[in-house]
Protein backbone atom coordinates (compact mmCIF):
# COMPACT_ATOMS: atom_id res chain seq x y z
CA UNK A 1 0.00 0.00 0.00
CA UNK A 2 1.54 3.11 -0.97
CA UNK A 3 2.02 6.07 1.08
CA UNK A 4 -0.56 8.25 -0.31
CA UNK A 5 -2.99 5.64 -0.60
CA UNK A 6 -2.53 5.35 3.51
CA UNK A 7 -2.73 8.91 4.37
CA UNK A 8 -6.02 8.97 2.01
CA UNK A 9 -7.45 5.90 3.80
CA UNK A 10 -6.45 8.13 7.39
CA UNK A 11 -8.35 11.55 5.97
CA UNK A 12 -11.25 9.27 4.61
CA UNK A 13 -12.44 7.88 8.45
CA UNK A 14 -11.56 11.00 9.70
CA UNK A 15 -13.42 13.36 7.44
CA UNK A 16 -16.53 10.30 8.22
CA UNK A 17 -15.75 10.51 12.32
CA UNK A 18 -16.19 14.16 11.98
CA UNK A 19 -19.25 14.44 9.99
CA UNK A 20 -21.04 11.61 11.84
CA UNK A 21 -20.94 13.64 14.51
CA UNK A 22 -22.23 16.54 13.45
CA UNK A 23 -24.91 15.20 11.22
CA UNK A 24 -26.13 12.97 14.56
CA UNK A 25 -25.71 9.53 12.59
CA UNK A 26 -23.22 8.53 15.17
CA UNK A 27 -25.89 8.22 17.70
CA UNK A 28 -27.24 5.23 15.85
CA UNK A 29 -24.42 3.46 16.81
CA UNK A 30 -22.25 5.09 19.64
CA UNK A 31 -23.66 7.15 23.45
CA UNK A 32 -23.48 10.94 23.08
CA UNK A 33 -20.82 11.44 25.32
CA UNK A 34 -18.14 9.74 22.74
CA UNK A 35 -19.03 13.17 20.70
CA UNK A 36 -16.23 14.94 21.57
CA UNK A 37 -13.61 11.76 21.44
CA UNK A 38 -14.36 11.49 17.98
CA UNK A 39 -14.25 14.30 16.89
CA UNK A 40 -10.57 14.58 18.27
CA UNK A 41 -10.07 11.07 16.88
CA UNK A 42 -10.97 12.58 13.25
CA UNK A 43 -9.11 15.66 13.44
CA UNK A 44 -5.96 13.77 14.66
CA UNK A 45 -6.44 11.43 11.62
CA UNK A 46 -6.77 14.02 9.18
CA UNK A 47 -3.64 15.58 11.02
CA UNK A 48 -1.40 12.76 10.39
CA UNK A 49 -3.02 12.37 6.61
CA UNK A 50 -1.96 15.81 5.41
CA UNK A 51 1.59 16.09 7.27
CA UNK A 52 2.08 12.31 5.73
CA UNK A 53 1.39 13.77 2.56
CA UNK A 54 3.06 16.66 2.93
CA UNK A 55 6.27 15.31 4.04
CA UNK A 56 7.71 12.98 1.20
CA UNK A 57 6.47 11.92 -2.20
CA UNK A 58 6.04 8.45 -3.09
CA UNK A 59 9.36 8.48 -5.15
CA UNK A 60 11.19 8.16 -1.95
CA UNK A 61 10.01 4.67 -1.74
CA UNK A 62 11.50 3.48 -4.60
CA UNK A 63 15.11 4.31 -3.28
CA UNK A 64 14.45 3.05 0.51
CA UNK A 65 13.03 -0.47 -0.79
CA UNK A 66 15.58 -2.49 0.73
CA UNK A 67 15.13 -1.02 4.30
CA UNK A 68 11.14 -1.15 3.55
CA UNK A 69 12.11 -5.29 2.92
CA UNK A 70 13.79 -5.70 6.11
CA UNK A 71 11.66 -3.44 8.39
CA UNK A 72 8.53 -5.51 6.86
CA UNK A 73 9.97 -8.91 7.43
CA UNK A 74 10.27 -7.81 10.93
CA UNK A 75 6.56 -6.27 11.18
CA UNK A 76 5.55 -10.01 9.67
CA UNK A 77 3.83 -8.66 6.54
CA UNK A 78 4.84 -8.98 2.93
CA UNK A 79 6.29 -6.48 0.34
CA UNK A 80 5.04 -3.11 0.52
CA UNK A 81 5.42 0.23 2.66
CA UNK A 82 1.78 -0.65 4.08
CA UNK A 83 -0.14 -3.37 5.93
CA UNK A 84 -2.76 -4.81 3.51
CA UNK A 85 -5.15 -5.60 6.14
CA UNK A 86 -4.81 -1.94 7.12
CA UNK A 87 -7.99 -1.69 4.25
CA UNK A 88 -10.58 -3.68 6.50
CA UNK A 89 -10.74 -0.46 8.61
CA UNK A 90 -12.21 1.92 5.92
CA UNK A 91 -15.01 -0.42 5.39
CA UNK A 92 -17.23 0.23 8.77
CA UNK A 93 -17.06 4.19 7.97
CA UNK A 94 -17.59 3.78 4.11
CA UNK A 95 -20.53 1.70 4.93
CA UNK A 96 -21.81 3.93 7.42
CA UNK A 97 -21.85 7.00 5.29
CA UNK A 98 -23.09 5.81 2.17
CA UNK A 99 -26.00 3.25 3.54
CA UNK A 100 -26.60 5.09 6.98
CA UNK A 101 -27.56 0.95 8.44
CA UNK A 102 -30.73 1.88 11.20
CA UNK A 103 -30.32 1.66 14.62
CA UNK A 104 -31.04 -1.77 16.34
CA UNK A 105 -35.10 -3.11 16.68
CA UNK A 106 -37.35 -5.13 16.60
CA UNK A 107 -35.00 -7.81 14.94
CA UNK A 108 -32.59 -7.62 18.16
CA UNK A 109 -35.82 -7.26 20.03
CA UNK A 110 -37.59 -10.53 19.39
CA UNK A 111 -34.51 -12.68 20.27
CA UNK A 112 -34.36 -11.58 23.86
CA UNK A 113 -37.05 -11.65 26.71
CA UNK A 114 -36.55 -8.00 26.83
CA UNK A 115 -36.73 -7.96 31.28
CA UNK A 116 -35.42 -4.88 33.15
CA UNK A 117 -34.39 -7.57 35.03
CA UNK A 118 -31.53 -8.11 33.03
CA UNK A 119 -30.22 -4.50 33.55
CA UNK A 120 -29.62 -4.41 37.23
CA UNK A 121 -28.56 -0.70 36.77
CA UNK A 122 -32.46 0.12 36.17
CA UNK A 123 -33.43 -1.84 39.24
CA UNK A 124 -31.49 -0.68 41.32
CA UNK A 125 -32.54 3.24 40.65
CA UNK A 126 -35.77 2.46 40.79
CA UNK A 127 -35.16 1.32 44.71
CA UNK A 128 -34.49 4.84 45.15
CA UNK A 129 -37.86 6.55 43.86
CA UNK A 130 -37.19 10.28 42.98
CA UNK A 131 -40.34 12.09 43.41
CA UNK A 132 -42.58 12.27 39.56
CA UNK A 133 -42.66 15.59 38.85
CA UNK A 134 -46.22 17.36 39.06
CA UNK A 135 -48.93 16.98 35.86
CA UNK A 136 -50.23 14.42 33.71
CA UNK A 137 -48.83 12.97 31.45
CA UNK A 138 -45.36 12.67 32.76
CA UNK A 139 -42.67 11.38 30.48
CA UNK A 140 -39.95 9.16 31.41
CA UNK A 141 -38.10 6.17 29.48
CA UNK A 142 -39.32 2.52 29.60
CA UNK A 143 -36.48 1.56 31.69
CA UNK A 144 -37.65 3.76 34.19
CA UNK A 145 -41.48 2.54 33.60
CA UNK A 146 -40.31 -0.41 34.30
CA UNK A 147 -38.19 -0.46 36.87
CA UNK A 148 -41.02 1.86 38.95
CA UNK A 149 -44.00 -0.99 37.82
CA UNK A 150 -41.85 -3.57 38.93
CA UNK A 151 -39.83 -2.49 41.90
CA UNK A 152 -41.42 -0.03 43.30
CA UNK A 153 -42.23 -0.44 46.64
CA UNK A 154 -43.54 2.98 47.12
CA UNK A 155 -45.77 2.60 44.30
CA UNK A 156 -45.01 5.71 42.61
CA UNK A 157 -47.01 5.09 39.44
CA UNK A 158 -50.39 4.88 40.70
CA UNK A 159 -52.83 7.22 40.00
CA UNK A 160 -50.18 8.84 37.47
CA UNK A 161 -50.96 8.74 33.66
CA UNK A 162 -47.32 8.42 32.32
CA UNK A 163 -46.40 9.23 28.04
CA UNK A 164 -43.54 6.63 26.72
CA UNK A 165 -41.54 6.70 23.11
CA UNK A 166 -40.56 3.70 21.22
CA UNK A 167 -40.79 1.07 18.78
CA UNK A 168 -43.11 -1.89 17.96
CA UNK A 169 -41.91 -5.27 17.99
CA UNK A 170 -44.62 -7.84 17.19
CA UNK A 171 -45.37 -10.47 19.56
CA UNK A 172 -45.04 -13.55 17.11
CA UNK A 173 -44.03 -13.16 13.62
CA UNK A 174 -47.81 -15.15 12.47
CA UNK A 175 -50.04 -11.76 13.33
CA UNK A 176 -46.98 -9.82 13.07
CA UNK A 177 -49.15 -6.48 13.59
CA UNK A 178 -51.79 -7.46 15.71
CA UNK A 179 -50.15 -7.95 19.38
CA UNK A 180 -46.94 -5.93 20.09
CA UNK A 181 -44.38 -4.39 22.78
CA UNK A 182 -43.24 -1.26 23.28
CA UNK A 183 -39.66 -1.53 23.11
CA UNK A 184 -36.81 0.63 23.35
CA UNK A 185 -33.23 -0.49 23.18
CA UNK A 186 -31.02 0.27 26.21
CA UNK A 187 -27.00 0.51 25.76
CA UNK A 188 -24.17 -0.45 27.97
CA UNK A 189 -21.84 0.36 25.92
CA UNK A 190 -22.30 1.25 22.32
CA UNK A 191 -25.27 -0.63 20.13
CA UNK A 192 -23.20 -4.11 20.18
CA UNK A 193 -24.22 -4.58 23.66
CA UNK A 194 -27.83 -3.15 22.90
CA UNK A 195 -30.85 -4.90 25.25
CA UNK A 196 -34.15 -4.68 24.71
CA UNK A 197 -36.49 -3.55 27.40
CA UNK A 198 -40.11 -4.08 26.06
CA UNK A 199 -43.62 -2.96 28.05
CA UNK A 200 -46.97 -5.64 27.77
CA UNK A 201 -49.27 -3.16 26.50
CA UNK A 202 -53.51 -3.91 27.05
CA UNK A 203 -55.88 -2.30 24.32
CA UNK A 204 -53.22 -1.10 21.90
CA UNK A 205 -54.65 -0.62 18.34
CA UNK A 206 -52.33 -2.93 15.81
CA UNK A 207 -49.51 -1.43 14.55
CA UNK A 208 -46.39 -2.24 11.91
CA UNK A 209 -43.38 -3.77 13.14
CA UNK A 210 -40.37 -0.90 13.73
CA UNK A 211 -42.97 1.89 13.50
CA UNK A 212 -42.01 4.57 16.29
CA UNK A 213 -44.34 5.40 18.72
CA UNK A 214 -46.09 7.79 21.63
CA UNK A 215 -47.83 6.00 24.06
CA UNK A 216 -49.85 7.25 26.33
CA UNK A 217 -51.84 5.23 29.62
CA UNK A 218 -51.97 4.44 32.79
CA UNK A 219 -49.58 1.65 34.68
CA UNK A 220 -51.27 -1.81 35.09
CA UNK A 221 -50.07 -3.68 38.29
CA UNK A 222 -48.57 -7.25 37.59
CA UNK A 223 -45.88 -9.24 35.51
CA UNK A 224 -46.52 -9.98 31.48
CA UNK A 225 -43.50 -12.10 31.91
CA UNK A 226 -41.82 -15.32 33.31
CA UNK A 227 -40.87 -14.94 37.34
CA UNK A 228 -37.41 -14.38 36.10
CA UNK A 229 -37.54 -11.97 33.61
CA UNK A 230 -40.72 -9.81 34.43
CA UNK A 231 -42.26 -7.43 32.03
CA UNK A 232 -44.69 -3.89 32.98
CA UNK A 233 -47.99 -3.88 31.67
CA UNK A 234 -49.24 -0.51 30.72
CA UNK A 235 -53.16 0.12 29.89
CA UNK A 236 -53.16 2.28 26.34
CA UNK A 237 -55.00 5.19 26.31
CA UNK A 238 -54.00 6.51 23.01
CA UNK A 239 -50.98 5.94 20.15
CA UNK A 240 -49.21 8.20 18.15
CA UNK A 241 -46.99 7.93 14.92
CA UNK A 242 -43.77 9.69 15.72
CA UNK A 243 -40.96 10.03 13.97
CA UNK A 244 -37.28 8.57 15.09
CA UNK A 245 -35.74 10.00 18.17
CA UNK A 246 -32.30 11.72 17.14
CA UNK A 247 -31.16 8.99 20.21
CA UNK A 248 -32.94 5.76 19.84
CA UNK A 249 -31.53 4.20 22.58
CA UNK A 250 -32.02 4.52 26.34
CA UNK B 1 13.88 -1.32 -13.32
CA UNK B 2 11.42 -3.04 -14.84
CA UNK B 3 10.74 -4.88 -12.02
CA UNK B 4 9.88 -1.53 -9.59
CA UNK B 5 7.64 -0.10 -12.35
CA UNK B 6 5.57 -3.44 -11.84
CA UNK B 7 5.63 -3.01 -8.19
CA UNK B 8 4.57 0.58 -8.76
CA UNK B 9 1.65 -0.79 -10.99
CA UNK B 10 0.36 -3.54 -8.55
CA UNK B 11 0.63 -1.35 -5.78
CA UNK B 12 -1.41 1.39 -7.81
CA UNK B 13 -4.33 -1.33 -8.05
CA UNK B 14 -5.47 -1.05 -4.99
CA UNK B 15 -6.63 2.70 -5.09
CA UNK B 16 -8.19 2.04 -8.51
CA UNK B 17 -10.27 -0.66 -6.84
CA UNK B 18 -10.87 1.38 -3.74
CA UNK B 19 -12.34 4.22 -5.82
CA UNK B 20 -13.95 1.94 -8.38
CA UNK B 21 -16.35 0.18 -5.30
CA UNK B 22 -16.53 3.73 -3.63
CA UNK B 23 -18.12 5.35 -7.26
CA UNK B 24 -20.59 2.12 -7.36
CA UNK B 25 -21.92 2.58 -3.71
CA UNK B 26 -22.91 5.97 -4.61
CA UNK B 27 -24.25 5.44 -7.23
CA UNK B 28 -26.53 2.14 -6.60
CA UNK B 29 -27.39 3.96 -2.68
CA UNK B 30 -30.60 3.81 -3.13
CA UNK B 31 -30.53 0.02 -4.24
CA UNK B 32 -28.35 -0.93 -1.58
CA UNK B 33 -30.50 1.02 1.30
CA UNK B 34 -33.86 -1.15 -0.05
CA UNK B 35 -31.84 -3.83 -0.33
CA UNK B 36 -30.44 -4.01 3.87
CA UNK B 37 -33.80 -2.59 4.31
CA UNK B 38 -35.44 -5.47 3.55
CA UNK B 39 -33.54 -7.62 5.70
CA UNK B 40 -33.31 -7.14 9.32
CA UNK B 41 -30.67 -10.03 10.34
CA UNK B 42 -28.59 -7.63 7.45
CA UNK B 43 -28.61 -4.34 9.09
CA UNK B 44 -28.05 -5.74 12.53
CA UNK B 45 -25.28 -7.17 11.30
CA UNK B 46 -23.93 -4.37 9.49
CA UNK B 47 -25.04 -1.83 12.78
CA UNK B 48 -23.18 -3.81 15.25
CA UNK B 49 -19.93 -4.29 13.22
CA UNK B 50 -20.12 -0.69 12.77
CA UNK B 51 -20.70 0.50 16.11
CA UNK B 52 -17.96 -1.40 17.26
CA UNK B 53 -15.23 0.29 14.93
CA UNK B 54 -16.59 3.94 15.68
CA UNK B 55 -16.87 2.84 19.25
CA UNK B 56 -13.32 1.70 19.29
CA UNK B 57 -11.81 4.65 17.22
CA UNK B 58 -11.07 7.37 19.75
CA UNK B 59 -8.94 4.92 21.99
CA UNK B 60 -7.05 3.26 18.85
CA UNK B 61 -6.43 6.24 17.72
CA UNK B 62 -5.32 7.18 21.01
CA UNK B 63 -3.12 4.78 21.96
CA UNK B 64 -1.72 4.82 18.23
CA UNK B 65 -0.62 8.17 18.66
CA UNK B 66 1.04 7.62 22.14
CA UNK B 67 2.82 4.41 21.05
CA UNK B 68 4.00 6.52 17.99
CA UNK B 69 5.92 9.24 19.63
CA UNK B 70 7.57 7.03 22.37
CA UNK B 71 9.11 5.03 19.10
CA UNK B 72 10.23 8.84 17.91
CA UNK B 73 11.18 10.46 21.02
CA UNK B 74 11.82 8.23 23.64
CA UNK B 75 15.27 6.15 23.60
CA UNK B 76 14.73 2.62 25.58
CA UNK B 77 18.05 3.31 26.78
CA UNK B 78 15.88 5.11 29.25
CA UNK B 79 13.93 1.91 30.89
CA UNK B 80 17.03 -0.54 30.60
CA UNK B 81 18.76 2.25 32.90
CA UNK B 82 15.75 2.21 35.64
CA UNK B 83 15.93 -1.81 35.67
CA UNK B 84 17.52 -3.46 38.75
CA UNK B 85 20.50 -5.65 37.57
CA UNK B 86 19.35 -8.63 40.14
CA UNK B 87 17.26 -10.29 37.01
CA UNK B 88 14.87 -11.79 39.47
CA UNK B 89 13.79 -8.24 40.99
CA UNK B 90 14.06 -6.82 36.88
CA UNK B 91 11.32 -9.09 35.91
CA UNK B 92 8.52 -7.51 38.39
CA UNK B 93 9.89 -3.81 37.95
CA UNK B 94 9.78 -4.53 34.16
CA UNK B 95 6.21 -5.97 34.35
CA UNK B 96 4.62 -2.72 36.52
CA UNK B 97 6.62 -0.23 34.38
CA UNK B 98 4.53 -1.86 30.91
CA UNK B 99 2.06 1.00 32.88
CA UNK B 100 3.48 3.84 31.87
CA UNK B 101 3.88 2.73 27.91
CA UNK B 102 0.52 3.25 26.25
CA UNK B 103 -0.15 1.66 22.84
CA UNK B 104 -0.70 -1.87 21.13
CA UNK B 105 0.90 -4.76 20.80
CA UNK B 106 2.53 -3.54 17.79
CA UNK B 107 4.82 -1.16 19.68
CA UNK B 108 5.56 -4.02 22.39
CA UNK B 109 7.38 -6.21 20.66
CA UNK B 110 10.11 -3.87 18.82
CA UNK B 111 10.87 -2.42 22.14
CA UNK B 112 11.04 -5.35 23.55
CA UNK B 113 13.58 -5.97 20.83
CA UNK B 114 15.16 -2.73 21.14
CA UNK B 115 15.66 -3.70 24.86
CA UNK B 116 17.15 -6.88 24.21
CA UNK B 117 19.62 -5.85 21.84
CA UNK B 118 20.68 -3.10 24.30
CA UNK B 119 21.70 -5.85 27.01
CA UNK B 120 18.57 -6.33 29.16
CA UNK B 121 17.94 -9.73 30.45
CA UNK B 122 15.47 -11.33 28.03
CA UNK B 123 13.10 -12.34 30.94
CA UNK B 124 12.42 -8.87 31.79
CA UNK B 125 12.27 -7.71 28.52
CA UNK B 126 9.55 -10.20 27.59
CA UNK B 127 7.50 -9.76 30.73
CA UNK B 128 7.54 -6.02 29.59
CA UNK B 129 6.26 -7.23 25.59
CA UNK B 130 3.98 -8.81 28.33
CA UNK B 131 2.42 -6.57 30.16
CA UNK B 132 2.91 -2.91 28.40
CA UNK B 133 -0.30 -3.66 25.94
CA UNK B 134 -2.21 -5.28 28.74
CA UNK B 135 -2.06 -2.46 31.56
CA UNK B 136 -1.34 0.55 30.32
CA UNK B 137 -3.68 3.79 31.36
CA UNK B 138 -5.52 4.03 27.56
CA UNK B 139 -6.21 -0.19 27.87
CA UNK B 140 -8.09 0.60 31.78
CA UNK B 141 -9.79 3.35 30.52
CA UNK B 142 -11.17 1.72 27.83
CA UNK B 143 -11.97 -1.24 29.89
CA UNK B 144 -13.96 0.94 32.33
CA UNK B 145 -15.98 2.54 28.96
CA UNK B 146 -16.98 -1.13 28.00
CA UNK B 147 -18.24 -2.30 31.16
CA UNK B 148 -20.01 1.06 32.99
CA UNK B 149 -20.90 0.54 36.52
CA UNK B 150 -18.31 -2.94 36.86
CA UNK B 151 -14.77 -1.74 38.47
CA UNK B 152 -14.31 -4.97 39.17
CA UNK B 153 -13.67 -6.23 35.69
CA UNK B 154 -10.91 -3.37 35.19
CA UNK B 155 -9.31 -4.47 38.45
CA UNK B 156 -9.39 -8.35 37.37
CA UNK B 157 -7.79 -7.19 33.72
CA UNK B 158 -4.88 -5.20 35.13
CA UNK B 159 -4.50 -8.00 38.10
CA UNK B 160 -4.66 -10.90 35.56
CA UNK B 161 -2.34 -9.28 33.14
CA UNK B 162 0.03 -8.35 35.41
CA UNK B 163 0.48 -11.49 37.19
CA UNK B 164 0.32 -13.33 34.31
CA UNK B 165 3.49 -11.29 32.35
CA UNK B 166 5.64 -11.47 35.84
CA UNK B 167 4.84 -15.46 35.85
CA UNK B 168 5.75 -16.30 32.24
CA UNK B 169 9.11 -13.87 33.17
CA UNK B 170 10.05 -15.87 36.08
CA UNK B 171 9.30 -19.26 34.37
CA UNK B 172 11.15 -17.69 31.81
CA UNK B 173 14.13 -17.23 33.66
CA UNK B 174 13.98 -20.77 35.47
CA UNK B 175 13.73 -22.76 32.61
CA UNK B 176 17.01 -21.02 31.27
CA UNK B 177 15.37 -20.41 27.97
CA UNK B 178 17.59 -16.99 27.11
CA UNK B 179 19.43 -18.81 24.64
CA UNK B 180 17.00 -19.37 22.60
CA UNK B 181 16.34 -15.44 21.86
CA UNK B 182 17.85 -14.50 18.55
CA UNK B 183 18.89 -11.02 18.55
CA UNK B 184 16.49 -8.57 16.31
CA UNK B 185 18.33 -7.74 13.16
CA UNK B 186 15.47 -4.91 12.43
CA UNK B 187 17.35 -1.89 10.85
CA UNK B 188 17.45 1.65 12.18
CA UNK B 189 14.57 3.91 11.04
CA UNK B 190 15.59 6.81 8.25
CA UNK B 191 14.27 10.63 9.05
CA UNK B 192 14.05 12.49 11.83
CA UNK B 193 11.67 12.31 15.24
CA UNK B 194 8.48 14.00 13.54
CA UNK B 195 8.94 11.55 10.40
CA UNK B 196 9.03 8.34 12.24
CA UNK B 197 6.10 9.53 14.61
CA UNK B 198 3.72 10.27 12.03
CA UNK B 199 5.02 6.89 9.58
CA UNK B 200 4.61 4.60 13.10
CA UNK B 201 1.51 6.28 13.47
CA UNK B 202 0.08 5.73 10.34
CA UNK B 203 1.15 2.45 9.67
CA UNK B 204 0.39 1.62 13.58
CA UNK B 205 -3.39 2.57 12.94
CA UNK B 206 -3.97 0.69 9.84
CA UNK B 207 -2.44 -2.56 11.45
CA UNK B 208 -4.46 -2.62 14.32
CA UNK B 209 -7.66 -1.02 12.74
CA UNK B 210 -7.71 -3.53 9.72
CA UNK B 211 -7.57 -6.29 12.86
CA UNK B 212 -10.23 -4.39 15.10
CA UNK B 213 -12.56 -4.50 11.69
CA UNK B 214 -11.94 -8.57 11.03
CA UNK B 215 -12.35 -8.93 14.84
CA UNK B 216 -15.54 -6.71 14.91
CA UNK B 217 -17.00 -8.44 12.31
CA UNK B 218 -16.29 -11.95 13.72
CA UNK B 219 -17.97 -10.31 16.96
CA UNK B 220 -21.08 -9.05 14.90
CA UNK B 221 -21.16 -12.56 13.44
CA UNK B 222 -22.02 -14.01 16.96
CA UNK B 223 -24.42 -11.52 17.97
CA UNK B 224 -26.66 -11.87 14.89
CA UNK B 225 -26.01 -15.13 13.18
CA UNK B 226 -25.26 -17.71 16.40
CA UNK B 227 -29.07 -18.55 17.42
CA UNK B 228 -29.48 -17.69 21.33
CA UNK B 229 -29.80 -21.11 22.00
CA UNK B 230 -26.37 -22.02 20.40
CA UNK B 231 -25.06 -19.30 22.72
CA UNK B 232 -26.59 -20.52 25.69
CA UNK B 233 -25.58 -23.97 25.42
CA UNK B 234 -21.82 -22.42 24.34
CA UNK B 235 -21.97 -19.88 27.20
CA UNK B 236 -23.42 -21.69 29.86
CA UNK B 237 -20.77 -24.05 30.02
CA UNK B 238 -17.66 -22.37 32.21
CA UNK B 239 -15.01 -23.98 30.75
CA UNK B 240 -16.36 -24.28 27.07
CA UNK B 241 -16.71 -20.60 27.81
CA UNK B 242 -13.28 -20.09 29.04
CA UNK B 243 -12.03 -21.75 26.29
CA UNK B 244 -13.93 -20.54 23.35
CA UNK B 245 -12.70 -17.39 24.17
CA UNK B 246 -9.64 -17.66 24.53
CA UNK B 247 -8.97 -19.25 21.19
CA UNK B 248 -11.01 -16.34 19.72
CA UNK B 249 -9.17 -14.35 21.14
CA UNK B 250 -5.54 -15.73 19.56
CA UNK B 251 -7.25 -15.66 16.28
CA UNK B 252 -9.01 -12.64 15.90
CA UNK B 253 -6.14 -10.08 16.77
CA UNK B 254 -7.45 -7.17 18.29
CA UNK B 255 -5.56 -4.38 19.58
CA UNK B 256 -5.57 -4.00 23.65
CA UNK B 257 -7.26 -0.48 23.06
CA UNK B 258 -10.35 -1.92 21.70
CA UNK B 259 -10.80 -5.40 23.02
CA UNK B 260 -12.88 -4.70 25.52
CA UNK B 261 -15.45 -3.49 23.31
CA UNK B 262 -15.48 -6.34 21.31
CA UNK B 263 -15.70 -7.90 24.48
CA UNK B 264 -18.57 -6.12 25.97
CA UNK B 265 -20.74 -7.13 22.96
CA UNK B 266 -20.54 -10.97 23.62
CA UNK B 267 -23.12 -10.52 26.43
CA UNK B 268 -24.19 -13.82 26.46
CA UNK B 269 -20.55 -15.17 27.56
CA UNK B 270 -19.73 -15.40 31.33
CA UNK B 271 -17.85 -12.44 32.96
CA UNK B 272 -14.46 -14.97 33.40
CA UNK B 273 -14.60 -15.72 30.26
CA UNK B 274 -14.73 -12.46 28.72
CA UNK B 275 -12.01 -11.59 31.37
CA UNK B 276 -10.15 -14.38 29.82
CA UNK B 277 -10.36 -12.91 26.22
CA UNK B 278 -9.21 -9.71 27.15
CA UNK B 279 -6.31 -11.05 28.86
CA UNK B 280 -5.17 -13.56 26.59
CA UNK B 281 -5.56 -10.92 23.29
CA UNK B 282 -2.85 -8.69 24.43
CA UNK B 283 -0.51 -11.38 25.13
CA UNK B 284 -0.85 -14.28 21.87
CA UNK B 285 -2.81 -13.67 19.00
CA UNK B 286 -1.82 -14.23 15.23
CA UNK B 287 -0.44 -10.81 14.67
CA UNK B 288 1.90 -11.35 17.78
CA UNK B 289 3.05 -14.92 17.06
CA UNK B 290 4.11 -13.75 13.62
CA UNK B 291 6.14 -10.62 14.70
CA UNK B 292 7.37 -12.51 17.83
CA UNK B 293 8.92 -15.20 14.95
CA UNK B 294 10.58 -12.53 12.89
CA UNK B 295 11.50 -10.73 15.53
CA UNK B 296 13.12 -13.24 17.88
CA UNK B 297 12.96 -16.93 15.80
CA UNK B 298 10.93 -19.76 15.53
CA UNK B 299 12.48 -22.01 17.95
CA UNK B 300 11.62 -19.19 20.54
CA UNK B 301 8.13 -18.51 19.25
CA UNK B 302 7.59 -22.75 19.82
CA UNK B 303 8.46 -22.22 23.25
CA UNK B 304 6.97 -18.76 24.56
CA UNK B 305 3.64 -18.76 22.30
CA UNK B 306 2.10 -22.22 24.01
CA UNK B 307 3.62 -20.80 27.49
CA UNK B 308 1.85 -17.79 27.72
CA UNK B 309 -1.17 -18.90 26.25
CA UNK B 310 -1.57 -21.39 28.82
CA UNK B 311 -0.59 -18.92 31.51
CA UNK B 312 -2.32 -16.77 30.51
CA UNK B 313 -5.92 -18.91 31.11
CA UNK B 314 -4.97 -20.32 34.26
CA UNK B 315 -4.57 -16.50 35.93
CA UNK B 316 -7.11 -15.22 34.36
CA UNK B 317 -9.68 -17.74 34.67
CA UNK B 318 -8.38 -17.63 38.68
CA UNK B 319 -8.65 -14.46 38.82
CA UNK B 320 -11.97 -14.01 37.33
CA UNK B 321 -13.46 -16.51 39.57
CA UNK B 322 -12.14 -14.97 42.70
CA UNK B 323 -13.13 -11.47 41.88
CA UNK B 324 -15.72 -11.60 39.58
Amino acid sequence: MKRSVQSAILAVIGVIAITATVNGLYLNFVKPSLRWWLVLAGVILVALAVVGALQGSDDDEVESHDLEHAADAVRGHEHGSGPRVGWAIVVPFIILSAIVPAPLGSYTASRASGSVASRPAVVASAGDSLDLPVGDPVAMTLGEFSGRALFDETKSLQGRQVQLVGFVTPKNADQPESAWFLTRIALSCCAADGYPIKVALQNAPPQRADAWVTVTGRWVPGNAGADDAPLAILDVESVDLTSQPAQPYE
Amino acid sequence: MSASTAERKTSHLGSYVLVGILVVLIATRPWIAAFVAERPALATWLTVFISICVQALPFLVMGVVVSAAIAAWLSPSLLSRALPTNRFLAVPVAGVSGMVVPGCECASVPIAGALVKRGITPSAALTFLLAAPAINPIVMVSTAVAFPGQPLVVLARFVAALITAITVGWMWLALRKDSLVRLPTRPGVDGGPLETFVGEARHDFLHAGGFLAIGAAVAATVNVVVPPSVLDTLAGNLIVAILVLAVLAVVVAICSEADAFVAASMSAFPLTARLVFMVVGPVLDVKLISMQIGTFGRAFTAVFAPLTFVTAVTVASIVGLVLL
